[in-house]
């Protein structure tokens, strides 16, 4: 027995006399007496600190057998699902001109059709394994609700179908906020609707600056509004977008919050991420703030503080726990208002990356999509592996031009997951 | 002093990840 390689030690912080061990793998959280922490890596241990140890992911019985149950982790993830997945783009038009959307050039006046949405839901009968136990519509855009009655209509659908055939279902809204009324979120939430996930970019002076509506107005207040009627009617998650810039004056935005009733009991979560910088000729041109490597210095200092801002008001955020990429996952996609099928939002629109359609089907996209680019002696000797899965392969994209490789983090969390998990102690989240 | 070991979390099930990721409840990392 040993010590597992995807764990980490640190001091404990508040007790000098003991250690933290935290395993990547299972997020799951140990403090030790600074005494016993050398048998530990000895494996010299009562057979209860065996026990409790190993059913924790933290001690191995073989370590050299422990790369190969890594390798392994994501096809059983897969093969245990019981999730079909689906971000629906129901167009790329919006009410907003945020400086920085990715979909920058993308959008236009292009809208699901009601033929395309009746295309998608026989995609999605025909795509419901026997495994498949439970449905998650994302309903996107765009701005989704400027396509309110086919959200309905979907929703209506799937729901149906769900019911039919004794599955869970549940549809969550990517929106801007500023159509989410009570008569939308009302005749939503009856129709399957359990979170809509709202941007709003820190206090009022910058959020208008970042996301003004098309004539240039300010969007704030409308949006807050809104967030504080429909609050008790359905999950609300409040997103922020920062740059490094702009992310110190974040906390105003929290404060904002709790002084003007969207307190933390309000909300299901709130957290705060960087803005992607976009290629060239794709994201809105004039925009160079966005953020290429997570392991730029600004963000992992702004990432910590922006979560301890985010906790000790009260507010829950996202917690450190293991992570993989929807490319990874074979029931997770992407439809567009076309119908064309790809692996993440921000390959929406770039023909190359398509991996099929609602009508035809999903082609092999292994290699387009580089899937086991962490499947290397580098990854899977690295104790971040777990929470990573070799990073983002958009924002490789983005910043390399190609996926080949892996956007690798191990500086990001070297600077940041100690405190990270620090704060989920801290604060309860755990 | 503390004697034994303290479980302070018990952590996820490793399906978790299937559910968490970057993308799952929010525009992940691309940002809209």
């Amino acid at each position: 027995m040993k010590l597992s390689r995807y764990s980490k030690i640190w001091p404990d912080g508040v007790d000098p006399d003991s250690v933290i061990l935290f395993s990547t793998g299972r997020a799951s959280i140990v403090q030790v007496p600074k005494g016993r922490l050398s048998g530990i890596e000895t494996g010299n241990i009562t057979a209860d600190e065996h026990l409790i140890l190993r059913e924790l992911g933290l001690f191995v019985e073989r370590a050299e057998n422990e790369k190969d149950g890594v390798g392994r982790f994501v096809d059983e993830l897969n093969a245990g699902d019981h999730i079909f997945a689906a971000k629906v783009v129901m167009n790329l038009d919006c009410n907003l001109a945020c400086r920085y959307c990715f979909e920058g050039l993308r959008k236009g006046k292009h809208y699901m059709t009601r033929r395309t949405a009746d295309d998608f839901i026989g995609f999605l009968k025909n795509g419901l394994a026997p495994q498949v136990k439970e449905i998650r519509i994302t309903f996107y855009g765009g701005e989704p609700l400027l396509s309110r009655d086919l959200v309905a209509y979907i929703s209506l659908q799937i729901k149906t179908l769900a019911d039919d055939r004794g599955l869970g279902y549940e549809a969550y809204l990517v929106t801007n906020g500023t159509l989410l009324t009570p008569r939308i979120v009302e005749e939503l939430a009856g129709l399957g609707l359990k979170e809509a996930v709202v941007t709003i970019d820190g206090p009022r002076d910058i959020h208008d600056n970042c996301r003004p509506s098309k004539v240039g107005t300010g969007t704030f207040d409308l949006i807050f509004k809104n967030l504080r009627d429909v609050c008790g009617m359905t999950d609300i998650q409040v997103g922020g977008n920062y740059t490094r810039r702009n992310n110190a004056d974040f906390p105003r935005l929290l404060d904002y919050m709790m002084e003007n009733g969207l307190t933390p009991d309000k909300l299901s979560l709130v957290r705060f991420d960087p803005v992607t910088q976009e290629s060239e000729g794709l994201g809105p041109p004039g925009f160079h703030d966005g953020c290429r490597n997570y392991n730029e210095q600004w963000l992992r200092d702004a990432v910590v503080y922006l979560r301890e801002e985010i906790l000790r008001r009260g507010y829950r955020t996202n917690r450190v726990v293991p992570m993989a990429c929807m490319i990874d996952i074979r029931n997770r996609f992407v439809i567009n208002y076309d119908g064309s099928i790809c692996k993440c939002p921000g390959l929406i629109g770039i023909e190359e990356y398509n991996i099929g359609n609602i009508v035809k089907g999903v082609e092999d996209y292994g290699n387009s999509h580089n899937l086991d680019n962490w499947k290397n002696e580098e990854c899977l000797d690295c104790a971040y592996l777990p929470l990573c899965f070799g990073g983002c392969r958009y924002m490789k994209l983005v910043r390399d031009g190609s996926m080949d490789g892996v956007d690798c983090r191990r500086s990001y969390f070297d600077a940041t997951l100690e405190t990270m998990v620090k704060q989920d102690i801290k604060y309860g989240m755990v | 002093m503390k004697e034994g070991i303290v479980v302070l979390s018990k952590g996820v099930e490793k399906t978790a990840a299937a559910t968490s990721t970057c993308c799952a409840s929010g525009a992940g990392s691309v940002r809209k």
